[in-house]
């Protein structure tokens, strides 16, 4: 019996190939949605961990204006882990390619080379480094602008304290190699070079051997930057803090920063955080769509096979057998369809996800290791298969409960029982009998319209909710960089005479000052790193309107803190503090921070000065020129900050458009799965409609009219729930480097329709060419 | 309905000739459902076709109904080759020409008793309720065919055909699912409706009972037509046990 069992089991699976295919690659999307970001999500936390373990990446940042012996004998009697290097920014030239940008420079010991024991360590991707010999320049930026290691040289001047006066020496250093820096994985807008200090020591001593009166023998790299490694970060910091602001300690302490001050690290570990939190939002939603139609159309399978069934408990066939013969349908579809689906999430959705890391992030691939979440995984299959299988189960249950002539009676009629009475109104009669007999199916099969409807609405949904992450995240772009800060192009700068080169180029039509400084904020218990800005009073540039005294807060730096306006707070700078009290609020996306008027009187601790500038030219070509004066630390086009930006929130942007595709696969499967639903359950109807001679329109019209009904009511749903859906993913998927301003455009909302109704429109013409081939004589066979 | 180009020669209309059709099925057209049957139909006829179960006797009310394609051979309907007629213009031919009424109804169940007239009605035809009204179920025509009786949904099924006025009207074993009071009164209304002698009406049963009311008796085997009587003194419906 149980050979026959499977016999029948296959043909029937062979009879209804179609739909059974449909349930699989609904369980296939949806497991392939969860188990790929999952996987993803682990991968890149594990790959992150191993490369910041493997650089030993520091603690605690500390930048003085000089390192000073005492620093270090303090250092040590601490205890306290340190490496310290010589860091400065400058621009750099590619001498045969003729290539400027910002770069900055990290003068260090061999730790370059490995074994690495220093702290910090980049990860030589390519040539090679060792004790007095590397130049080493990010993989990233080699690769995107095509510089090849060892047959480059890299150009850059470095302003050095001789004999108390600042000289400016030009240098030409040949590159060995490429790197990844963990400090500068997001290498994107300035480049990163790592130089063996030995080396550069020599190249510096052979450049004053040429400048007179100076002991360039006795010359020594002007370390300015101490790196540590501690277990306790706060101690060590409130150490160093105190020591530092000895009065009787000789260096000046600048910054003290751990690594969540370090902009990569953060972007690095905010997007671990991000995969992770991405799982429990989209995946998770189209997981629980996908579930409820599996459920519904696994119900639907079982039920068509009400007279099997019946005539299974006729013959003599024992309920438990029926009922685990049936059972199977669910699970082994639910199997079949997770365990593909699981395969491919984990093959393919962290490697696209991947690619987009690798293009914002240097993460060596040494060091990325698929990390699968197995057990997660396992449970995901075997909730999958369970569900399968207790919906086969109670289903078939039901039927055997009946009894088994119920089961054989043919039931054309059976379903319009419900319909009794109904809809016999005057108006209702009078609508055209497709629609009568299309509101009247939708009437007598609820469960399958409910199926239907969710199906539309989670995609309608989704797929509003992705063109609003994208809206969103493009209007908080252009809120700061368009709307509250117009310019063409900035820059800051570290010379007296930057101004006045600025004036010769008549391109340039308007320069105004800003300033910004890192300062630590202090509301009450609360404490946050933030910048502080200085703008020009009556700003022609910026739209935040400050007048003297005026301190304005960003919305998102004061939720998060808990201020208000009037309320007191307390910023430090170095070894400097001051109590400022709130004026205003200001909406930013990403120029977080706090705004005060350029005559301020906290406005001399303002370390970096800049420039807005407008010009009546192509920006990119007045940015050039800019980065040409000598004492410029990177123009920027306003375009570029954009670009920028819109790189570094990029896999977000991956991830809702994997996620649109997605909707719009499952928005197909579910509407052809009923489709074949429908003409596979009508198709006797459907064949005497064409026996009466209807043409192949005039028979499917109420088909399509069912669809479009069930698809009109999903889009409107999905309209209504993709917005909250939208806010909802965005509070959880909150990001530092950005402080969201939700929007959707109505743009959006018509794309999301239209893409829908294009795929309603494709699944109903596919419908149509199904009713079209109708064999009527078959059809009307009846051998059930 | 909107008019496709299906023009009958009016001198013909209301012959069927059927010739050397045959109809192949299986990947090797292995079985033979009709062999080079041949066989000429008249209007005013009540043909009643006899035969086993997998004779072909269904198969060729298929072919003749336009529900089927032939593998060789023509049906010539009005002077017009109905199979070589376009998709369109063949469901044109059923809707105008054929009625058909089949053992298990097939009503739409969504639609009342009357809406499934309405689905058949043609325009300067008779009306779906006075349809109805002939079959003597005026005060169901708001009852779905779940509301109805077997007999009941039969006579809708009669309805439904009788209110296009169709040229030939065929009968797959009409009275198959019902019992034999019913199955009497279904063929007598049948019988009925070609009083005025305007119809081909065939009817497909292995019911020898019924060949007994009809003009014309066909036996069909294995395909082909191995017995056709015309009966000049048909039996009243009265007189039969069916």
């Amino acid at each position: 019996m149980n050979k026959v069992l499977k016999k029948l089991r296959s043909r029937n699976i062979k009879g209804n190939i179609k739909q059974f295919l449909s349930v699989i690659f609904i369980v296939l999307l949806a497991t392939m949605l969860f188990s790929g970001f999952m996987t993803n999500s682990h991968t890149l936390n594990s790959s992150i961990d191993n490369y910041f373990e493997k650089t030993n990446l520091a603690d605690l940042w500390v930048h003085t204006d000089k390192v000073t012996e005492e620093d270090e004998k303090f250092l040590i009697d601490n205890d306290i882990e340190f490496n310290k290097r010589f860091y400065f920014e400058a621009v750099a030239e590619i001498k045969s390619l003729k290539i400027t940008n910002a770069v900055k420079v990290y003068v260090c010991k061999a730790e370059i080379s490995e074994p690495y024991s220093g702290i910090c360590n980049p990860y030589i991707e390519s040539g090679k480094a060792s004790a007095g010999y590397g130049c080493l320049l990010d993989k990233n930026v080699a690769k995107n602008n095509d510089i090849r290691a060892g047959l480059e040289s890299i150009l850059f001047s470095c302003t050095f304290d001789v004999n108390g006066e600042p000289l400016t020496l030009d240098f030409e250093e040949r590159l060995t190699g490429t790197m990844s820096l963990d400090e500068c994985a997001d290498s994107y807008a300035t480049w990163s070079l790592v130089i063996e200090e030995e080396m550069f020591l020599s190249h510096i001593k052979e450049k004053l051997m040429k400048v007179d009166g100076v002991d360039y023998e006795n010359f020594e790299i002007p370390y300015n930057q101490l790196l540590i490694k501690t277990d306790d970060v706060q101690k060590t910091k409130e150490l160093l803090k105190d020591y530092y602001l000895n009065e009787s300690t000789e260096s000046e302490l600048l910054y003290l920063f751990g690594r969540e001050s370090i902009e990569s690290v953060k972007l690095l570990t905010q997007e671990v955080r991000q995969s992770r939190k991405m799982i429990y939002v989209f995946p998770i939603i189209f997981l629980i769509v996908a579930v409820l139609i599996i459920l519904t159309t696994i119900d639907q399978l079982i039920i068509q096979e009400r007279k099997r069934i019946g005539i299974l408990k006729c013959a003599g066939v024992p309920n438990k057998k029926i009922l685990k013969h049936y059972s199977k349908y669910g699970s082994s579809l639910c199997f079949f369809g997770s365990v593909v689906g699981t395969i491919l999430g984990v093959l393919l959705i962290p490697e696209i996800m991947f690619s987009r890391y690798g293009a914002i992030y240097s993460i060596p691939e040494e060091y990325v290791k698929l990390q699968i979440p197995v057990w997660w995984l396992v449970l995901m299959v075997v909730t999958m298969v369970v569900l399968g299988y207790v919906v086969s189960l109670s289903r078939c249950y039901s039927i055997l409960n009946k009894n088994p002539i119920e089961c054989l009676k043919y039931d054309q009629l059976g379903s319009s029982r419900k319909l009794k009475k109904k809809n016999k109104n005057k108006y209702f009669k009078k609508l055209p009998i497709s629609l009568k007999m299309a509101i009247r199916n939708i009437q007598i099969k609820p469960l399958r319209t409910v199926m239907a409807t969710i199906g539309i609405t989670g995609c309608v949904a989704l797929l509003v909710a992705g063109f609003g992450i994208g809206d969103t995240l493009s209007k908080s772009v252009s809120n700061d960089y368009g709307r509250l800060f117009k310019y063409d192009v900035s820059t800051t700068y570290n010379t007296e005479n930057f101004k006045e080169k600025l004036a010769e180029d008549e391109r340039i039509s308007y320069v105004e000052d800003y300033s910004k400084v890192f300062v630590e904020l202090e509301f009450g218990e609360k404490r946050q790193d933030i910048y502080l800005y200085s703008i020009q009073k009556d700003s022609k540039i910026s739209k935040i309107k400050l007048q003297t005294g005026d301190v304005c807060i960003s919305k998102s730096t004061a939720k998060s803190l808990g201020v208000g306006i009037g309320d007191e707070i307390n910023i430090r700078v170095a070894e400097k503090e001051q109590k400022l009290k709130i004026t205003k609020l200001v909406e930013t996306t990403i120029l977080n921070g706090l705004y005060v008027c350029d005559d301020y009187d906290f406005a001399d601790e303002f370390v970096s000065r800049g420039v807005f500038i407008k010009c009546d030219s192509d920006a990119s070509d007045v940015a050039e020129f800019v980065n040409n004066i000598n004492g410029t630390n990177t123009a920027k086009t306003m375009k570029e900050e954009r670009a920028n930006i819109e790189e570094r929130i990029m896999s977000t942007s991956a991830m809702t458009t994997t996620i649109k595709i997605f909707a719009v696969l499952l928005a197909v499967v579910v509407l052809l799965n009923l489709v074949f639903l429908i003409v596979k359950e009508r198709n006797i109807e459907l064949a005497t409609l064409k026996v009466m001679g209807l043409d192949s329109w005039q028979v499917s019209i109420s088909v399509i009219l069912e669809v479009s009904f069930m698809a009109a009511i999903g889009i409107i749903l999905g309209l209504f729930a993709g917005y909250p859906l939208m806010l909802w993913i965005l509070a959880v998927n909150k990001i530092q480097i950005i402080n969201y301003v939700s929007t959707i455009s109505f743009l959006s909302f018509f794309a999301s329709i239209l893409i829908v109704l294009i795929t309603i429109f494709a699944v109903l013409v596919v419908c149509y060419l199904r009713i079209r081939k109708i064999n009527m004589a078959e059809s009307l066979k009846r051998i059930d | 309905m909107k008019k496709h180009e299906l023009i009958f020669d009016e001198r013909y209309v209301g012959s069927v000739a059927v010739n050397h059709v045959s109809k192949f099925y299986g990947e090797d057209m292995e079985v033979k459902a009709l062999d080079n049957l041949s066989l000429q139909l008249f209007t005013g006829q009540f043909v009643v076709i006899l035969g086993a179960s997998g004779s072909g006797k269904s198969t060729l009310l298929n072919v003749i109904g336009g529900m089927d394609t032939v593998s060789a051979g023509e049906i010539n309907f009005a002077g017009v080759d109905i199979t070589q007629l376009p998709d369109k213009v063949y469901a044109q031919y059923r809707r105008e020409v054929v009625g058909f009424i089949f053992q298990f109804y097939n009503l739409m169940p969504n639609l009342t008793a009357l809406e499934n007239v309405e689905l058949a009605e043609l325009p300067g035809e008779m009306l779906a309720i006075d349809a109805l009204k002939a079959v003597g179920l005026e005060d169901k025509a708001d009852n779905f065919p779940s509301e109805l009786s077997g007999g009941e949904q039969q006579r809708v099924a009669i309805a439904r055909a009788l209110v296009k006025n169709p040229k030939i009207l065929l009968c797959d074993e009409p009275t198959g699912a019902l019992d034999s009071k019913t199955g009497k009164k279904i063929i007598k209304l049948l019988m009925d409706m070609n009083k005025d002698k305007d119809k081909i009406i065939v009817v497909v049963t292995h019911n020898s009972a019924i060949a007994e009311v009809a003009d014309r008796v066909l036996k069909i085997s294995d395909g082909k037509i191995v017995s056709d009587v015309t009966q000049k003194f048909p039996k009243d419906i009265k007189d039969i046990e069916l």
